[in-house]
């Protein structure tokens, strides 16, 4: 028997709110921090200086070959055996940023591929240093390729941390088997949470079509008419 | 010596495995110059132009652009962040234009001295406007590189390059990705630098630029310079069969 009443406890159960709230910024934090070493793991494997190309790609290999249930359970239950002792937030963060930057760093790689070379070498023939290359006239035309697929895995990560509620982190899923053992209500309990979830992929779905109309400037610009020319000389001015 | 020399390459040899592409090639352009490149496609005129800024490097040989050597320093070899601050002082224009499509055309021209020579953005972007007026944009400086024609586009692209206040411009066949009612557009600002004593090597098979602009012609086949002249002698009277077997299939 469904019970409405259950359902809408849930719903507005500060245990949940507070559990949605760990689950949003763990997969904030865990992303913003996964994105920038996946920029440093993708420049390694392009790198010419084969040890690196090696240590990266093997990181990379490794990471993707094995589920991040197990180096979960390893990081935190597992790592204390050789002294190495992290905390509950801390394992979760390490697993989740090291397992998400392998998959982020083929995301970069494919980015940074997709622009063309004559892009990198009008940069070069003005004269910019290999590093303002990449940040001026590289990484943002990437971004723009980028910038789908980051939005997809973000959406992933919201999900995937349900996976650290196996290392008793309070996020939202481990919040909501606790509130569901005072009645028992298990349908309604995890139809809220799903609710939850629902709520911020969509949320996570309006932020990401902004993202990508942003990076994406200069793409869909079609011949204008002399109107929209001097609107845009006009926007120029004003800037 | 009263007039500068701003290229002295010498004995540039360049090869892509068993492919010997350059074999030793030997150009001096003097300051106020304007040299037109000719000859077959794959002969080694691209690459060559190329090895000027050492977008390639060359295997052997040296090039020297204003009295220093490109490439390389008092110790050796120079990293590509060295050999960067030595390509400011040449410019260069692109078959495909190259231009940034993030950008509008004002900041593709700012690009250069606001992210090499840290010139405001402001006071950069200004002095973008006056370029990009100077070759017939003044309206398009709001416009993304997909808003504008091809010919819009490069012209864009020799404004930028001319916003780092180039020695030299390179131009790599600068005209073959326009439609023919566009080359005018772009050799008229290209003749106009010309008068304006800008030194120029151009790799291009535009006859009426060679004949109208160009003070001396080099043939580069297979890898050598086959003839260096001025185009009334080049055209007139070629020496070698080769150019004469080159004149033949493209006048």
């Amino acid at each position: 028997m469904w019970s409405w009443e259950a359902f809408f406890s849930f719903l507005h159960d500060p245990l949940l709110l507070q559990g949605a709230w760990t689950t949003v910024w763990l997969t904030a934090v865990s992303m913003a921090l996964a994105l920038p070493l996946a920029v440093l793991v993708a420049l390694g494997r392009a790198s010419g200086f084969v040890p690196l190309r090696l240590v990266t790609g093997g990181y990379v290999w490794l990471m993707r070959g094995t589920p991040l249930l197990v180096q979960l359970v390893i990081i935190y239950t597992g790592l204390p055996q050789l002294g190495l002792r992290l905390g509950v937030i801390t394992s979760a963060l390490v697993g989740l940023v090291l397992n998400e930057a392998a998959y982020l760093s083929e995301i970069v790689r494919a980015g940074v591929l997709s622009v063309p070379r004559g892009q990198s070498e009008a940069a070069r023939a003005l004269g910019m240093p290999p590093w303002k290359v990449f940040r001026v006239v590289v990484m943002p035309q990437a971004l723009r390729v980028m910038v789908p697929p980051l939005g997809n895995s973000f959406n992933g990560l919201l999900k995937t941390t349900t996976l650290v509620s196996v290392i008793s982190v309070e996020e939202l899923l481990r919040r909501t088997q606790f509130a569901v053992q005072t009645n028992f209500r298990v349908l309604e309990g995890l139809t809220a949470a799903a609710l939850y979830y629902l709520a911020m992929t969509t949320l996570w779905g309006l932020v990401q079509r902004w993202l990508e109309a942003r990076v994406g400037r200069g793409h869909q610009a079609r011949p204008s008419s002399g109107r929209r020319t001097r609107n845009a000389a006009l926007e120029l001015e004003t800037r | 010596m009263t007039i500068e020399t701003v290229v002295e390459a010498h004995q540039v040899r360049k090869s892509y495995g068993d492919v010997d592409v350059l074999k030793g090639i030997d150009l001096t352009v003097r300051q106020g110059e304007v040299v037109l490149v000719l000859g077959p496609s794959g002969g080694g005129k691209s690459t060559f132009l190329r090895t000027l800024n050492h977008l390639e490097t060359p295997d052997s040989g040296t090039v020297t652009i204003c009295g220093e050597r490109i490439g390389y320093g008092e110790k050796g070899a120079l990293r590509e962040s060295r050999i960067a601050l030595q390509r400011r002082r040449t410019g260069m224009v692109f078959q495909q234009f190259n231009l940034f499509p993030n950008m509008t055309a004002l900041d593709n021209v700012a690009a250069g001295p606001v992210h090499v020579n840290r010139v405001p953005r402001a006071e950069a972007r200004a002095a973008a406007g006056e370029l990009l007026a100077m070759v017939g944009l003044a309206d398009k400086t709001g416009n993304y590189p997909a808003q504008l024609s091809g010919g819009q586009q490069q012209r864009v692209a020799i404004a930028r390059a001319l916003a780092m206040r180039p020695q030299l411009l390179l131009f790599d066949e600068p005209t073959s990705a326009l439609d023919p009612e566009m080359v005018g557009e772009v050799l008229d600002v290209m003749v106009r630098l010309r008068e304006e004593g800008m030194t120029m090597i151009v790799v291009s098979h535009e006859m009426g630029f060679a004949r109208a602009a160009a003070d001396r012609v080099v043939f580069i086949s297979d890898g050598v310079v086959v003839e260096d002249k001025s185009p009334d002698l080049f055209f007139a009277a070629p020496e070698h069969q080769r150019t004469r077997q080159f004149l033949d299939r493209i006048l």
